[in-house]
């Protein structure tokens, strides 16, 4: 099963020394004193402090929003340090160059850290040996370390890492550092519990909601309800009678460096001494907008626009290979298919909100976000003092999946508490947070497939039209606005002579952004539906269609003329047919069912992630459906923290069982018509799928798993849908009364 | 649409300690709790007795303190999830670290509250009993496969603590 893991070993040691050396530059930082008496910390690299009580403190250098990072993370480091967990305190970082992007996104955190967090742990450990060395006068090679502990392995003497810590944290960083052999791993590939997990059952983990800092006051914003529109006058005579109200104003947009993502919507500002009378004082507002442009907007319009792009070729070719044209006009055999998914909210269950105190020449922020160090040099440039002057400290986050990739409301933050001179908890309702989304991107697919006379699908064309994500995050024109719209697509994994992937971006009137697996969360669902319809049309069995497709194992890398890695994705299609097979044999594959039941599959691959989802589903005659089991298998590399992936892939296919019976965002004369969860229904306990999670035991680097477990699942379970009824689903979501 | 604050005093009783609170008795208790108490265990998720995040027990109840104004709770007796027990051993919140149920933690204090009122009442619910109580209480990680688990085990050990007695 992990045979390409053994090709890279030699690969993957070189990379995780050479990234380690990259980030740990500075070593030499001042001791800290800790609160308890007597006790020193000393810093051996910026990851690590040993605590001459030999406690070992250990930054996170990532946000945590529930994905496990403040766990896996200081896991990885801990573990090439040899320290025991039970002496590990995590420490969050604040936003700061040293800990490299610090953006949560794309699945990265592991898969991105992993090497410089056992570079940290390999260099703390060298620096204790060092110092060991020093005291005890042995040669180096007669020393080891185990938990906490360096030690003479000829007489067993030993010395704590806590005692060494002073010595240690003076000696300069060796020129090599070795890391460990993966053999001799203590915690990666071990289940570890999150560290905050007490604090979250008692009630007292800290998220942006609960920030409290002296003096502070909250505020709320009332924004335009069609996105992009303007204050035109507005009375804050009523507001201002509100007991607690103390300052109504007007916020004017602003969007520093071109980013959207830190776009300030603008609108009217209430000041006040706590949520209640911000919201008063709020409801009490009387404004009049000035609408703009995208009043007209609403989504039955869009589906409007996406059919008329029926039969006409994309924007731009994104991958041509061999002769479309000849085979769609040669081959009698074709299918054609359109496919729809829409607009969706993130609804994250903490509500946006940050905490700003701006003073003269600095900013101390509080918050939860994907991406703090946009935050720092995005309100640095805005306020117009350096970015070290920022500081932004991370609380945990009540859920991200992508919403908090976008910081406008860290920005609002800030622009509220300079106009106000105090520290200001800037704070968004459900409302707000469901209005104001920065939504997944809605998509129609085009597809056409050409047969032979031996079934065998020899043309394939996918025209995906959808809104550009680039376009609606940067301000003018983008010279490449599909790049963040055809994975999941372009990267056709499979087999076929004749291949055609065509784009077109359409206008959308409310503001996109990044979504859990971005457009792989569309274009795999199109991919793997019309692979089945194919399949189904020639009855030949899904399962075999895919694994005959896919062809024998071997790496695949295409070039794509997009910027960056998106231009030449790369996957092994014998780890994508290793997951196929695995979900297929763990979900029973073709055994029988019992009646009117129906069984899926669908698959894909995310960066270096593969994953395969089996479905078994009923659809009730009332139209109700059922998901029997779902089944998913996942190869993601080595894997830090099993209960960690297993907690992703049970958030993803919650997800995805989401995607096809519940979600949709629509928008009518430029206004969402969502508010609440009334209306964007999260998945209940009672409707939770039962889940079976099956992880590829393997040596490859880790990749991620944050993303990769989801885009798979809608369609694993409207293919179920089509074999239990032969209702073929193209529309998501699906709605049962239909 | 709008009226100005009536600002009252209220006698509420939280994890058993006596507070009178000056405020507008429209306010929901949440932000009683929250802000005058600075017991932020209690969330906010909508506002609207949605999602569950901010559920406490008034009197023995499990109730969504979002929409509760705080003249209702006036003089009641309110637990939240920082008085559930005293050192964070209640059985559901062992259970809890036990499946390693949270992922981004943010509604599980609610989740934690909303268990807690159903064994009060049934401490061996069956799977049926444990959705019925518990599907007005979201989560938008997906943790319910665990929170369920979390809930059997919490029961056996109370089922157990009972056969001890």
């Amino acid at each position: 099963m992990n045979k390409a893991g053994k090709f890279n070993r030699r690969n993957f040691i070189k990379i995780a020394v050479s990234a380690s050396g990259g980030l740990l530059l500075s070593f030499k930082l001042p001791q800290i004193n800790l609160a308890a008496e007597n006790v020193k910390d000393h810093k051996l690299n910026i990851f690590v402090e040993v605590v001459t009580d030999n406690t070992v403190k250990i930054t996170a250098p990532l946000p945590e929003l529930g994905q496990g990072v403040r766990t896996a993370l200081p896991m990885i480091l801990a573990d090439e340090m040899d320290v025991s967990w039970e002496s590990v305190k995590v420490i969050q970082a604040q936003a700061n160059e040293k800990f490299g992007g610090m953006t949560v996104g794309g699945s990265f955190s592991v898969a991105g850290y992993y090497d410089a967090m056992r570079g940290a742990g390999a260099l703390a450990r060298e620096l204790l040996i060092s110092a060991a060395e020093k005291r005890l006068n042995v040669p180096r090679e007669n020393l080891v370390t185990k938990e906490n502990k360096v030690i003479n392995k000829t007489n067993g003497k030993s010395f704590t890492y806590g005692e060494l810590a002073e010595e240690a944290a003076k000696i300069p960083r060796p020129e090599k550092i070795p890391l460990k052999d993966s053999k001799d791993f203590n915690f990666i590939g071990k289940s570890v519990k999150r560290v905050d997990i007490d604090d979250i059952v008692t009630g007292k983990a800290g998220y942006g909601y609960d920030v409290e800092v002296p003096g502070m006051l909250y505020a709320m914003i009332e924004r335009c309800p069609v996105h992009g529109g303007l204050v035109k006058k507005f009375d804050a005579g009523n507001a201002l009678k509100i007991s607690g109200v103390k300052q109504v104003f007007e916020l004017k947009p602003l969007v520093v460096g071109g980013q959207k993502y830190g776009a300030i919507r603008g609108g009217i500002v209430i000041v006040a001494d706590g949520f209640w009378s911000a919201q008063k004082g709020r409801e009490a507002l009387e404004i009049e907008w000035d609408e703009g442009e995208n009043a007209k907007f609403g989504t039955d319009e869009l589906r409007k626009t996406f059919q008329q792009l029926k039969d006409k070729p994309g924007q731009k070719v994104i991958y041509k290979k061999g002769n479309t044209e000849k085979a769609f006009k040669t081959e009698k055999k074709q299918i054609t298919a359109e496919y729809e998914l829409p607009i969706l909210a993130h609804g994250c269950l903490e509500p946006m909100n940050f905490t700003a105190d701006v003073k003269p020449d600095s900013c101390r922020m509080w918050g939860p976000t994907q991406a703090p160090r946009n935050i720092q040099n995005l309100v640095a440039e805005m306020l117009k003092i350096p970015a070290e002057k920022v500081e932004v400290n991370l609380t945990l986050a009540g859920g991200g999946f992508g919403r908090r990739l976008a910081y406008d409301y860290a920005m609002e933050a800030a622009a509220v508490s300079k106009e106000v001179g105090k520290p200001i908890k800037l704070v968004w309702t459900r409302p707000d947070s469901t209005h104001h989304d920065y939504f997944r991107p809605p998509s129609y697919h085009f597809m056409k497939a050409a047969l032979n006379e031996n079934d065998e699908l020899i043309g394939w064309y996918h025209h995906i039209a959808t809104a550009s994500l680039l376009k609606n995050i940067n301000v003018g024109d983008v010279q490449y606005p599909e790049v963040y719209d055809v994975t999941g697509a372009a990267d056709f994994p499979y087999d076929v002579q004749n291949l055609l992937v065509e784009y077109t971006s359409v206008d959308v009137g409310v503001q996109m952004g990044s979504w859990r697996s971005v457009s792989h969360s569309f274009n795999v669902f199109a991919v793997n539906s019309f692979l089945d319809e194919i399949a189904q049309t020639a009855e030949i069995d899904p399962l075999e269609f895919q694994l005959k497709l896919l062809g024998k194992s071997r790496d695949v890398e295409i070039q794509l003329d997009l910027p960056g890695s998106r231009g030449k994705p790369g996957w092994n299609t014998g780890r994508l047919v290793n997951v196929l097979k695995l979900a297929a044999e763990k979900g029973g594959w073709g055994k029988p069912l019992p009646k009117g039941r129906g069984r899926g599959i669908a698959c894909c691959f995310f960066k270096k992630t593969y994953v395969a989802q089996v479905a078994e589903v009923s659809v009730s005659t009332k139209g109700k459906l059922k998901i029997h089991r779902l089944i998913t298998a996942i190869d993601c590399g080595r894997v830090v923290n099993p209960d960690g992936v297993l907690a992703q892939v049970e958030g993803a296919a919650m997800d995805g069982a989401a995607t096809v019976t519940k979600w949709e965002i629509t928008a009518k004369n430029g206004r969402v018509e969502q508010s609440t969860f009334k209306d964007f229904p999260l998945l209940t306990i009672d409707e939770a799928p039962p889940l079976e999670v099956y992880i590829v035991p393997s040596e490859e680097h880790p990749a991620g798993t944050g993303e990769p477990p989801y885009p798979a699942v809608a369609p694993a379970i409207t293919n179920a849908i089509f074999a239990a009824t032969g209702k073929r689903i193209r529309r998501l979501p699906f709605k049962s009364e239909e | 649409m709008w009226e100005l604050l009536k600002v009252d005093k209220y006698f509420l009783r939280v994890n058993g300690k006596k507070h009178q609170i000056k405020t507008d008795g429209a306010k929901p208790l949440l932000w009683v709790l929250r802000e005058d108490l600075n017991l932020t265990g209690s969330k906010f998720g909508c506002g609207f007795g949605i999602c569950g995040a901010c559920t406490v027990h008034i009197d023995g109840k499990a109730v969504r303190t979002c929409i509760l104004a705080v003249s209702e709770a006036d003089g009641k007796n309110i637990i939240t999830i920082e008085g559930l027990s005293k050192e964070g051993d209640h059985p559901l919140q062992k259970a809890w670290i036990a499946e390693n149920v949270p992922q981004c933690g943010y509604c599980q204090a609610g989740q934690i509250m909303q268990a807690a009122e159903l064994l009060e009442h049934n401490s061996t619910p069956t799977d049926e009993e444990i959705d019925k109580a518990m599907k007005k209480n979201l989560c938008r990680c997906g943790t319910y496969l665990r929170i369920r688990r979390a809930i059997h085990r919490a029961s056996k050990t109370l089922k157990k603590a009972k056969l001890d007695e």
